[in-house]
């Protein structure tokens, strides 16, 4: 047993150090890279291959072919299981596209005959609950472009749940045209899976050559954005738009290149305009006044080699990218590139499978290269927590946290600088009403408070100490956010009146009899209650007087010359702003703003509408910054206490015995030695401030904002913790950047609460010494 | 004179204590008095108002403001809903009608009426204006109370076979999986077990044929009227108390008070919490913090004898100083996430993995649990206990020690028959200090294994003896009913009277140890040595 006790001074330090080890673990697969493989490699006969294509599994890929046959390979068994022909009739095909999210294939014949095939992969279970795929291909659909003395140059298709776009580009000597068929899925009746494709639009879009040259082309999984190349490399964005496409924006890169290779990523939103030896650019769908439009939004590093090849996962917004012998793998998002590398062979197509786990590359050698990839946090890195990303969809690069969405297409946005911002904001006005309440009251209480009463204040702080933050969080939430609500007028006379009638009644105390000073000598706390109560209750009566001589909120008109009165409102800020999109949005208007003469008094409204300074919340950081100020306020006065009484009495003595009062003793001699101790209660109250939780959940809105608005909430570090663990699914990115999160205000605590012991133990030092 | 300003920095500075007092008072107060508002029986109003939608609302005014009022109207089943809020200048006039009665019903609230009449079996009606009615009432009342008893404990015997049965369908599982994995033949245990399982089944549903034949037998009705006018009928089987609260007196209400906080003790909450009891809350959160201590105080005394006893280099004790105040001020969500990551999946998943290798999707260990979340509090919890234990280690006489080794003991002996016996309160102080932390703490919890609603208590006669049970705590049950509640108005009263309990069992707690300390403090102050 006696041995046993030296271990447990070991084991203290085990836990701190172990809980840091756990949650560092915890983070660390956050910042890798892919692991990148070789896993299997197989000799094949020479095809003269035109596709490659997978199974979500990896097991049975297959290769398409000039002869118009499709292969399937059985990884398993190392050798072609099966074979089938798409040709009929002898028919010339002349273009081909092949679309790897749906896995369809589209070939077209000289004469404009298409057709449509689907690759299917059915995974049947043995009874050893063995997995076997079995591959097959139908056609779903097949049709006819009437050209007629046209050359078809290239075709174009895409297929999703809500339907199927086939396209094409074709020339004859005048003109070059784009045409356009799109086909819906029809459900005929009961008991069949699938229905007949009804086709739902027919278009063709013509220039002449000398105006367009069509060359390449590609279109969005959105099915209504076209992308066309034409041979000045300008791009040209036909977008579907009440049910027809029309040539919406022309695009110019920065090297006009016709041989550039456009591609799009998951979603349909962005493209990937790649040439080689040049920067990787980005462009992506952005909503703008005149509509969507292409904008550049980010650029990828360089790629090294000509004849690129271009495939991208359909988990996630990652791309592989090969040039001759080289592959590389990089994030749309956070323009990370995730592997990059030399090949042992030269790429001649490339593949990725549905899960995203395993690249295979059939190489100019005829072997079939399988390689594995495992990648299981693409999307983090430290630029995706700390900086700015420009996300699809949004106007501008942001921080942003958003982790969890509706639909399939979300993608989680993982910035923590908003939480971090938060936890700060939260603290600081939790700081701002806590240090000096607490601080003053430790002054007082020791060295000026009647020597009986110590102890009772002190236990009194520890009873305050010990309210669960659950409480204080359900009454700052459902009481004390409703009640101050209409009243921040008051709240904001009282703040400032009070000390002013302190500081006057100080002063005329000097005045009243010598035997009332003497009695009141260390009781001055309890004289100041009634005080403190009774202008309380004036200021607060005064409130509405003070609201309607400096929140008033004026009411204006918006008033058109020709329409009269267009818009009634309240507020000069907000009437100005709504002139401004007004007049933006409807040119012909001539509009003038007129005030009403109407004026309300209210605060809330006076704050967002008429001086527009922000958003006004019920629950806001005043209501979260007085009750986490209330949680924090005994920790900052019982350390600070204990070090203030702490100072020996021999330096007081000798402070007073020199002439100084009890004041001047208190700031001169006991105060500048106190210090370092009271600068350690203060750090120990950040801690705590930083890390509380239930309070900040229970009285914010939890929006994450970055402003330093009062009247409006915060997400902290914690709260975010606390609300999002629970529903993260272990091992994912979510989970792990919630340990980021874990791991930072550990780490931001553990730097306070360290450097308030070092400060705690030189003064302890300091102590002795005198 | 010496100086105009003498006094101002000294008022100032006792500015701060004079606010933190008050500030402290009234946070107390409004605990205590919304806690008894929502167990004292308040007077039912019939006010007659102005407007011609509601010409008469019978209620419990809740809330008196300038403009309007607020009236508790219950009868959420006739209404869609159970406050109504009321401009002042619309009423005309107040009466408290003698006759209203408020009942607790164990569906949709309460209910404010006047009765009308008992209906009892098809032919028997009692008027509620004769002289003998109340009294009915109260006999078929209590009546029905028997049956619901008789009811519940049938049900209670059903949930047994029903984890009976999925025991034993574990254990078919079990056997399933070492058959495929080990190749034994144990076709003849699984034949057993099912057969056993049939005759649960039968037995189970031999019960569920009886409680139906029992809810069939609801005959007894209470026919009444509320202040719209409506007449509705309600089996007096759905009714859990009932009080003609206008006829009560200054005792009666008294009474009915306390009786009141006792059922919320004893009870278990009814329609999402926001009815009937807390007990299961009470009953997790003593639990937890049973477990929590009797992890936490063997560590932290450990921890502390060895600082104080064993090491004299200056060195580690500081760096075992940093770290236990480290340890302190570490938030306490980082220990839930610790404890989620830590003891849940890792720990946790590893025992499922070894223990129940068949059972795939169904964790037991990994899952949230009151052993995972009493051990994440005692890390928590691990400062509070050393502090203290020092502290007490401290207070022991340097005299006595020093006989006592003069007298031949070992160290260990010393420790053992002098220390640790006299510095027992102070540990004690450490233990209670850290279960009040314990109890009051809601964020790690919430990441580690509570609940709003428990389907059982966390405890069991065999192994796992309920440790891996999920629970209810008192803190969670504020948040979530404060927070989560569809119904943050209605269920108000009841978080309030969840804050009284806890803050009473927290503050008895703390009050608990600082008493024993002064005592400890003041024992060796006069102590010979």
């Amino acid at each position: 047993m006696a041995k046993a006790i030296p271990l447990g001074g070991v084991f203290i330090i085990i836990i701190v150090f172990g809980i840091f080890a756990f949650i560092f673990s915890q983070i660390l697969p956050l910042f890798q890279k892919a692991n990148f493989k070789a896993k299997e490699s197989f000799k094949l006969p020479n095809i003269p291959a035109l596709i490659l294509g997978v199974d979500e599994w990896s097991e049975l890929p297959f290769i398409y072919d000039k002869n118009q046959e499709i292969h399937f390979f059985d990884i398993h068994k190392g050798e072609f299981i099966s074979k089938e022909s798409l040709a009929i009739n002898h028919q010339k095909i002349v273009a081909h596209s092949y679309d790897s999210s749906s896995q369809t294939l589209c070939t077209i014949s000289e004469n404009g005959i298409f057709k449509v095939h689907q690759i299917e992969y059915k995974a049947q279970f043995s009874e050893n609950l063995e997995r076997k795929i079995h591959g097959s291909v139908s056609e779903i659909i097949s049709g006819n472009f009437e050209i007629s003395t046209q050359k078809i140059l290239s075709i174009s298709h895409r297929k999703n749940e809500d339907g199927l776009l086939v396209s094409i580009i074709s020339q004859n000597k005048e003109n070059s045209s784009l045409i356009i068929k799109t086909f819906e899925e029809g459900f005929t009746g009961l008991g069949e899976e699938k229905g007949a494709w009804t086709e739902m639009l027919s278009q063709t879009i013509t220039y002449p050559l000398e105006k367009f040259d069509f060359h390449k082309f590609s279109t969005s999984q959105t099915l209504d954005s076209i992308l066309i190349q034409e041979s000045e490399g300008k791009i040209l964005h036909f977008y579907k738009e009440r049910d027809k496409f029309k040539l919406s924006q022309t695009i110019i890169p920065q090297n006009q290149d016709p041989f550039a290779k456009i591609d799009f990523i998951l979603g349909g939103f962005s493209f990937i305009y790649s040439h080689p030896n040049q920067e990787q650019i980005a462009y992506s769908l952005i909503q703008t006044k005149k509509g969507p439009r292409y904008i550049q939004v980010k650029s990828f590093e360089n790629l090294p080699e000509e004849n690129l090849l271009f495939t991208y996962s359909q988990r996630n917004k990652s791309f592989l990218c090969a040039g001759e012998k080289t592959l590389s793998i990089r994030y749309y998002t956070t323009t990370d590139t995730r592997w990059s590398g030399e090949l042992p062979f030269s790429i001649k197509l490339l593949a990725l499978n549905k899960k995203g786990n395993s690249v295979l590359f059939l190489s100019k050698e005829n072997t079939l290269e399988i390689y594995e990839l495992k990648d299981p946090h693409p999307e983090s890195s430290f630029s995706a927590f700390f900086q700015k990303i420009w996300y699809e969809g949004a106007k501008e690069p942001k921080w942003t946290w958003q982790s969890t969405g509706g639909s399939n297409e979300f993608e989680a946005k993982l910035s923590i600088i908003p939480l971090i911002f938060g936890s700060l904001k939260g603290t600081l006005y939790a700081m701002l009403f806590s240090i000096p309440i607490a601080i003053s009251a430790a002054i007082y209480t020791s060295q000026f408070i009647h020597w009986r009463l110590k102890q009772w204040i002190k236990s009194t702080m520890e009873i305050m100490a010990s309210i669960p933050s659950v409480v204080l969080g359900f009454l700052a939430a459902l009481w004390l956010a409703p009640l101050i609500e209409p009243f921040i007028p008051s709240i904001i006379l009282i703040a400032l009146g009070i000390p002013l009638i302190i500081f006057i009644s100080s002063i005329l105390w000097n005045y009243a009899p010598v035997h009332w000073k003497n009695n009141i000598n260390g009781w001055e706390w309890i004289l100041l209650i009634p005080i403190i109560l009774i202008t309380g209750k004036i200021l607060f009566e005064l409130g509405p007087s003070f609201e309607n001589l400096f929140f008033a909120v004026k009411e204006f008109q918006i008033i058109d010359v020709k329409q009269g009165i267009i818009e009634t409102l309240k507020g000069t800020a907000n009437a100005q702003k709504e002139l401004l999109q007004l007049s933006k949005l409807h040119p012909e208007y001539v509009l003038t703003l007129r005030e009403t003469g109407n004026i309300v008094a209210d605060f809330r409204l006076w704050y967002s509408e008429e001086a527009g300074i922000g958003a006004f919340d019920q629950r806001n950081s005043l209501v979260v910054g007085f009750m986490m100020g209330i949680a924090v306020i005994p920790i900052i006065f019982t350390i600070s206490e204990d070090t203030l009484s702490n100072v020996p009495n021999s330096l007081k003595s000798a402070s007073m015995a020199l002439g100084a009062s009890p004041w001047q003793t208190t700031r001169r001699v006991v105060f500048p030695i106190a210090l370092a101790g009271i600068f350690s209660a203060i750090m120990i109250g950040f801690g705590r401030a930083i890390g509380e939780t239930i309070i900040v959940v229970m009285a914010t809105g939890n929006t994450p904002v970055l402003d330093w608005n009062i009247f409006n909430g915060m997400r902290t570090l914690s709260a975010n913790i606390a609300m999002e663990l629970p529903e993260a699914p272990k091992s994912s990115t979510h989970y792990r950047t919630l340990f980021l999160g874990a791991f930072l205000l550990f780490l931001i605590t553990f730097i306070a609460n360290t450097f308030a012991e070092i400060l705690r133990q030189r003064i302890s030092k300091k102590f002795k010494a005198l | 004179m010496r100086n105009k300003f003498e006094q101002t920095p000294i008022w100032f500075s006792s500015l701060g204590l004079s606010f933190s007092i008050l500030v402290i008072s009234l946070l107390l107060m409004i605990i205590l008095n919304n806690g008894f508002r929502a167990f004292w029986a308040k007077k039912i109003a019939l006010v007659e108002t102005s407007s011609n939608q509601h010409p008469l609302i019978a209620g419990q005014i809740v809330k008196n403001s300038e403009q309007e009022i607020q009236i508790f109207t219950g009868n959420k089943d006739a209404q869609g809903f159970s406050f109504q809020y009321l401009p002042i200048s619309e009423i005309k006039k107040i009466t408290y009608p003698k006759n209203y009665v408020q009942a607790h019903r164990y569906t949709y609230g309460d209910a404010i009426f006047i009765p009308i009449e008992l209906q009892i079996g098809k032919s028997k009606k009692i008027n509620a204006t004769a002289n003998h009615f109340q009294k009915e009432l109260k006999k078929h009342f209590s009546i029905q109370k028997e049956r619901r008893k008789l009811a519940l404990k049938e049900r209670k015997e059903i949930g047994k076979i029903n984890d009976k049965i999925a025991k034993n369908a574990d254990k078919i599982e079990k056997y399933q999986y070492l058959e495929k994995k080990k190749g034994k033949n144990l076709q003849e245990k699984k034949a057993n077990l099912e057969t056993t399982i049939q005759k649960l089944t039968k037995e189970y549903l031999l019960i569920q044929a009886n409680l139906e034949k029992m809810e069939e037998k609801q005959d007894t009705f209470l026919v009444y009227q509320i202040s719209t006018g409506e007449i509705r009928k309600q089996a007096l089987s759905e009714i859990d108390s009932y009080h003609y609260i206008n006829q009560l007196g200054l005792f009666g209400k008294i009474k009915l008070l306390l009786n009141r906080i006792f059922h919320f003790i004893i009870e278990e909450p009814r329609e999402a919490n926001t009815e009937g009891g807390i007990f299961p809350a009470i009953f997790g959160t003593f639990v937890m913090t049973v477990i929590m201590s009797i992890a936490v105080t063997p560590l932290g005394v450990i921890g502390a004898l060895y600082l104080k006893e064993y090491t004299k280099n200056g060195y580690i004790v500081r760096f075992i100083r940093v770290c236990i105040n480290n340890l302190a001020g570490i938030p306490s969500i980082v220990f839930g996430v610790f404890g989620l990551g830590f003891f849940i999946y890792t720990f946790g998943g590893g025992l499922d993995a070894f223990l129940y290798p068949w059972r795939n999707n169904q964790p037991v260990w990994g899952t949230g649990g009151i052993l995972w979340a009493s051990l994440t509090l005692a890390l928590m919890t691990l400062p509070v206990v050393i502090v203290a234990t020092e502290e007490a280690l401290n207070a022991v006489p340097q005299g006595i020690k020093e006989a006592a080794i003069a007298c031949g003991c070992s160290k260990w002996q010393m420790i053992q028959r002098i220390v640790l016996p006299a510095s027992a309160p102070g540990i004690l102080t450490g233990m209670i200090l850290a279960m009040a932390r314990g109890a009051g703490e809601v964020a790690p919890l919430m990441l580690v294994g509570v609940v709003k609603l428990a389907p059982s208590l966390p405890i069991g006669a065999e192994f796992p003896f309920g440790l891996d049970k999920k629970f209810m705590h008192l803190g969670f049950h504020i948040y979530d009913l404060g927070f989560q509640s569809p119904d943050s108005e209605a269920a108000k009263p009841m978080v309030f009277a969840t804050i009284l309990v806890l803050i009473f069992l927290i503050i008895l707690l703390n009050l608990g140890a600082i008493l024993l300390r002064s005592h400890l403090r003041k024992k060796y102050q006069s102590s010979a040595f």
